[in-house]
């Protein structure tokens, strides 16, 4: 455990101290403090053209004819005298302006950043339970070796053709809405969350949290691909020995919906799986603790996602949102602070899926 | 009058022999084509990338029809570029992994951890930074070298798939790795090293080209589409967020970036219309075209993709 807190450690002091020297060198420097000399106050007053080649010979001759050899600290005030004039200019440019409004206080970054890290643990805890569930249904739909839906359309049209009656007909449009309605829920699930977004409204503000929520699971492809990923651990499994034997020690073993000797829908949806008596807990099992060993990964598309969201849909008042702004105004000094934030909270779940990881491998005696 | 009748009921009933003749051939098509789909739908891969390269080539056909020339050129323009772009991604990212996952290998060998752990080290860190901050700050790079004329508009295609491919590599790295350690376990390993086989003929040919090439065709159409939903994500993000700098300077116009145009959200925004006044359905296919295609062919192109990669891996088993 000492060893695995000490990996992450180390990679986060490391990267810590990377971006807070960045930090520092991209902080703007106060000059508040720093009023220019005398001299150049009052040369500065005569409100002389620095950019006019004739005032700046004038300049440098009367200098000259003053000063002799000691001109070159007058020709100083008049380079220094330039250099103030630009920051006067740049301090009332619109740029300047909107670069200074558009930074904001720490505090204010603290409280987005609390508020992106409850958005993407509820985010993350639903997903956890969204690809269990889904990939346990795939399963289960899978082993019930139903034919394909294309297949099915065939067949139940066939039917309805050589034998007319309403309930064939029925049957075959059945088929056809189910279908219809695959690809419909495909679509959203693979659908980036902008595209689903934008068909639904066009504005977006602090308030859509919850919408966000909604779209940060469903959308961007993370549900299904984790989902996916979960199924096809599930499959893996089913194929082991261990199962085969579970089955002839007279384990439950039929994999139908609902049924004395099925999987209940309570179960499948229950938020602790449990299927004890059938063989699908064991594998269920197996798979989940291989699983954790993807979370780290799931997370990381998850906090991308959330990104993808915050920044498409300009929701105002989000961490991503403000990532984007400081982008913009190049503030990046404030784009580092953010930037270090969100790596901090994926190198946590990164150290707590470990540690979870190692509890587990203890707990079952390989550790 | 009765004659009348009586050629009627013989041509009414010839017309229901022939429907009930039609019936039964239909039917008879139709379990062929159940049989041949049941014959087919066990390894569906190369029905789903048909059915991608159909459904793009039918929606071409269709805009050619009813969307106006300028902006299907636009259309096909940014198809071209997001398609090149991708695959460019999947090369660097394929080279760029081959090259971690190797030099990790032979650093270990040869009991060099220092050198495999720095590899190790530098492929944490990039996994820890979410993909999408990484290359948003890659593309804030290249807008700058753009600006001060560093990088043209064509050369920024190469520097995006670049910063995209940095942030997917290490995912190819860990198939890599899995393989060649799945491998090494093996006593054919061994056998050929004690036989004087080369490990870079081993891990190169016996490893990954003859017996992972499944895996890594796999992975790297999985790669393509994470190229496709990273690239479409941030072109759309820098033309909505970045958008008063952008304007200074001339990004490839891609999938991503032709959604986010005014023009395109309005478009999806009918989608949300048409839920609500279903008789506006019909215009989103018509008056709509621009957003609807260009947001049909990330969602189908993702979809297909996926489909594409399921039926694969269970094909194969990988």
């Amino acid at each position: 455990m000492k060893k695995i807190t000490l990996e992450h450690l180390s990679s986060t002091l490391f990267v810590s101290l990377v971006l807070f020297g960045l930090f520092f060198v991209t902080h703007p420097k106060k000059s508040a403090g720093h009023l220019p000399p005398p001299a150049v106050q009052t040369l500065n007053a005569l409100e002389l053209d620095t950019d006019d080649p004739f005032q700046y010979q004038l300049f440098r001759d009367m200098a000259a004819s003053f000063a002799g050899r000691d001109s070159s600290r007058f020709l100083a005030y008049w380079q220094q005298m330039r250099q103030l004039r630009k920051a006067q200019a740049q301090l009332t440019s619109g740029a300047y302006r909107r670069k200074i409004a558009s930074r904001i206080p720490p505090g204010t970054l603290l409280g987005m950043y609390f508020n992106f890290i409850w958005v993407y643990l509820l985010v993350i805890a639903f997903t956890y339970y969204g690809v269990q569930t889904l990939g346990t249904y795939l399963f289960l739909k899978y082993k019930q070796h139903q034919p394909a839906d294309v297949v099915k359309i065939i067949a139940t049209a066939r039917r309805a053709l050589l034998k007319s009656t309403p309930d064939n007909w029925k049957s075959f449009w059945r088929s056809c809405a189910v279908v219809l309605l695959k690809i419909l829920g495909y679509f959203i699930l693979f659908a980036p969350a902008y595209v689903i977004a934008y068909s639904i409204k066009s504005d977006f503000n602090t308030e859509s949290t919850l919408f966000m929520i909604l779209l940060g699971i469903i959308s961007n492809g993370v549900l299904i691909t984790y989902a996916n990923k979960f199924y096809h651990l599930l499959l893996s499994e089913s194929r082991k020995g261990y199962v085969h034997t579970a089955i002839v020690k007279n384990l439950k073993h039929e994999f139908r919906i609902g049924g004395r000797q099925g999987i209940s829908w309570r179960a499948l949806f229950a938020l602790r799986k449990n299927f004890s008596g059938h063989v699908l807990q064991h594998i269920f099992m197996n798979a989940r603790f291989q699983y954790l060993a993807t979370f780290k990964e799931q997370a990381a598309f998850i906090i991308t996602g959330l990104i993808i969201i915050e920044m498409a849909l300009n929701i105002h008042g989000h961490l991503s949102y403000e990532l984007l702004q400081q982008l913009l105004y190049r503030n990046y000094d404030l784009a580092i602070l953010i930037i270090w934030g969100i790596f901090l909270l994926v190198k946590a779940t990164e150290w707590a899926t470990d540690a979870l990881l190692f509890r587990i491998k203890k707990r079952l005696g390989y550790q | 009058m009765s004659a009348f009748f009586v050629r009627f009921q013989q041509l009414a009933d010839s017309l229901l022999l022939r429907l009930n003749h039609l019936r039964k051939r239909t039917a008879n098509g139709l379990l062929k084509a159940e049989r041949s789909m049941q014959r087919l739908t066990r390894f569906p891969a190369p029905i789903y990338f048909g059915l991608w390269v159909g459904g793009l080539f039918l929606l071409w056909l269709w805009d050619v029809l009813f969307l106006n020339a300028p902006e299907r050129h636009l259309l096909e323009i940014a198809f071209a570029h997001s398609l090149l772009i991708a695959m460019l991604v999947v090369i660097l990212s394929f080279l760029l992994a081959w090259a971690a996952a190797y030099l990790i290998e032979i650093f270990s060998d040869r009991k060099k951890t220092a050198a495999a752990g720095v590899i190790h080290f530098c492929l944490n860190l990039i996994r820890s930074l979410p993909q999408i901050v990484g290359v948003l700050l890659g593309y804030v790079w290249i807008t700058y070298r753009i600006q001060t004329g560093h990088i043209s508009g064509t050369g920024s295609m190469l520097w995006m798939s670049v910063f995209l491919a940095l942030f997917i590599f290490p995912e190819v790295v860990a198939l890599l790795r899995e393989r060649i350690a799945y491998f090494r376990q093996s006593d054919f390993f061994n056998a050929m090293r004690v036989s004087g086989i080369s490990e870079w003929r081993i891990i190169n040919y016996d490893i990954l080209w003859k017996n992972s090439r499944l895996h890594i065709l796999n992975k790297m159409i999985a790669v393509f589409s994470s190229a496709i939903f990273l690239q479409c994500s941030v072109d759309f993000i820098v033309s909505v967020g970045l958008s008063t700098r952008i304007s200074a300077v001339n990004l490839p116009v891609t999938l991503g970036s032709l959604l986010a145009n005014i023009d395109s959200k309005q478009d999806i925004l009918a989608i949300g219309y048409s839920l609500s006044h279903p008789a506006y359905l019909p215009n989103l296919f018509f008056r709509h075209l621009q957003g609807i295609s260009v947001a049909l062919v990330i969602v189908f192109t993702l979809f297909s993709l996926y489909k594409i990669t399921n039926a694969l891996a269970e094909r194969f088993h990988l």
